[in-house]
């Protein structure tokens, strides 16, 4: 690659003297009017302006240039501020580019770089180039840049790609966690239509079941020596029931027989229902009879007891009215 | 009396004001591109004031040209004899300079010695404790800003402007070694890394402001 040319070299240096105040009356008109002028002038002139700046800080002026630069720059409050502004731009640079160095200048061992650090700054600098130079033969440096750019990328690539598998994996893994899901959803879905079949099913069943079970109703009778209609049992029976249980209540004074036999009439002596009891009867008696053997009718209910010799005597009587009851 | 000062004081600022939105339109029709241009004369003037040796009031003087620059172009403006012309070249705030220094001449001499500056020390530096402090908390944050803006340009960049214009090797060396990377020559080179400064103390002056603010 080409060189700056003499020509460029002669403009930074009337530049850099320009700055220091150095030219004449005219030379200094005249590189005014060129930067005034033309933007592109100028723009050489600021780069010039930052460098003096630059070599100010780095201590890289001559006395007579230094006390120019102080002269011109230090007493202006524009010019304090680009000072300032660039020793805080070359301190972080020089901090960046030292870390940058002692990690990334592989070529120098922990020994040499303990030693290379320690010498003075000017000695240091002229030691790490030395080095470089002739250990790489000027370019090696360069070429672990690029070579470590090189795996930067790739080590960015790596990640990258190992996060897209991951992420890839995991949407895969949510993917499946979702079926699961969704797979497990149906089925309680399925079972729960199944239940609720089954439980319509069985309610049914159960209302069947309920409707066809033998519905009972109870009576309790105590015994009545005179017919009186006032005293009369009222019985309703419901269209569902079918079976009456009647609690026959006994006298006190009721012998006790080997077997007893109750039997239930019609007012007008038809007998409708009988049935004989083996049992030890002592204060009452309970019989279980079908209301079918009923109508809308007065009842009398007849307790007796046999004795050993086969003879039935009375014992207690009972009377009920069946209302408004007709079998189906 | 008050009253009358505070009036004066009111239209010069509205002329002012006036005035400047007329410069800025006939530097550029384009509100952005005007107010960049603005910087670049205003920076322009600043350099031909410290050079000529009034680096102490090279900001004063600057805007002072700027100002007579501007009110004489609002005359221009209002005066319906003038046309118009957009584009003023920045070679006008020259010419304004030059008269501004020639009036300044004639009152106060330039009197800058390096005698004038505290010894043994590169900056003017003050003795006061707290000013130091403050300046160094200063630095803290330019440096700091720094580092914020340099993180955010991109790879290539950043190591540009971190081998360019660091300066543990020799920087010859160093910036041939780049330019030849770049397959560029050295002075192109020296442009593009200084526009990527620029840009990175653009950055750095935003954000120290920023940080002041808060």
């Amino acid at each position: 690659m080409k060189n700056s040319n003499p020509e460029e070299n002669n403009e930074k240096k009337l530049m850099k003297d320009y700055l220091l105040g150095n030219l004449s009356s005219d030379e200094q008109t005249q590189v005014e009017e060129k930067y005034f002028a033309d933007d592109s002038f100028y723009q050489q002139l600021k780069i010039t302006e930052t460098e003096l700046i630059d070599a100010y800080l780095c201590n890289e002026l001559d006395a007579k240039e230094k006390k120019q630069f102080e002269e011109k720059f230090l007493t202006s409050a524009d010019g304090k501020q680009k000072v300032e502004i660039t020793r805080a731009f070359l301190k972080s640079i020089n901090k960046i580019a030292g870390e940058k160095a002692i990690l990334e200048i592989p070529v120098i061992s922990n020994y040499q770089r303990r030693f290379v650090w320690s010498l003075p700054k000017r000695f240091n600098q002229f030691a790490i180039a030395a080095s470089l130079i002739i250990m790489l033969g000027g370019g090696g440096w360069l070429i672990f840049q690029t070579a470590k750019l090189q795996n930067q990328i790739k080590t960015l690539e790596s990640q990258q790609s190992q996060q897209q598998a991951d992420f890839q994996k995991k949407e895969q893994s949510l993917q499946q966690q979702s079926n699961t899901t969704q797979k497990r959803y149906e089925q309680v879905k399925q079972e729960l239509d199944i239940e609720r079949q089954e439980r319509a099913f069985l309610e049914k069943e159960i209302s069947k079941l309920l409707q066809n079970s033998v519905q009972v109703i109870s009576m309790v009778l105590t015994t009545n020596l005179t017919r009186d209609n006032t005293k009369t049992k009222l019985l309703n029976i419901p269209q569902n029931a079918q079976v009456l249980q009647l609690k026959l209540l006994l006298a006190e004074q009721t012998e006790s027989y080997p077997t007893y036999q109750v039997t239930i009439k019609t007012v007008d002596g038809k007998q409708v229902w009988q049935q004989k009891i083996v049992d030890d009867i002592k204060k009452s008696i309970t019989l279980s009879v079908k209301t079918a053997v009923f109508a809308s009718d007065d009842y009398l209910v007849t307790v007796s007891g046999i004795d050993k010799n086969g003879e039935v005597l009375e014992l207690a009587d009972y009377y009920f009215r069946v209302a408004n009851y007709s079998v189906n | 009396m008050k009253e009358q000062s505070i009036t004066v004081k009111q239209n010069k600022d509205e002329l002012q004001k006036e005035s400047f939105e007329v410069l800025l339109k006939r530097l550029n029709a384009d509100q952005k591109l005007a107010e960049e241009k603005y910087l670049v004369v205003r920076n322009k003037l600043i350099i031909f004031f410290r050079t000529r040796g009034y680096s102490q009031m090279d900001l004063e003087l600057t805007d002072k040209t700027i100002d007579r620059a501007a009110r004489k172009l609002l005359e221009q403006n209002n005066s319906e004899n003038n046309e118009i012309q957009n584009n003023l070249s920045d070679s006008y705030f020259l010419s304004v300079a030059h008269f501004v220094l020639k009036e300044h001449q004639r009152g106060i001499k330039p009197t800058v010695a390096i005698e004038d500056l505290p010894a043994n020390n590169q900056l003017a530096t003050n003795n006061n404790q707290e000013q130091n402090l403050i300046e160094q908390e200063q630095t803290n944050l330019t440096t700091s800003c720094f580092n914020d803006c340099l993180a955010n340009f991109p790879i290539e960049q950043k190591l540009l402007i971190i081998e360019y214009f660091s300066v543990e090797m020799t920087k010859a060396e160093q910036r041939q070694f780049l330019a030849d990377k770049l397959g560029i020559n050295i002075n192109a080179l020296r442009v593009k890394a200084h526009r990527l400064r620029q840009d990175l103390v653009k950055c750095v002056e935003n954000c120290v402001k920023k940080a002041q603010k808060l």
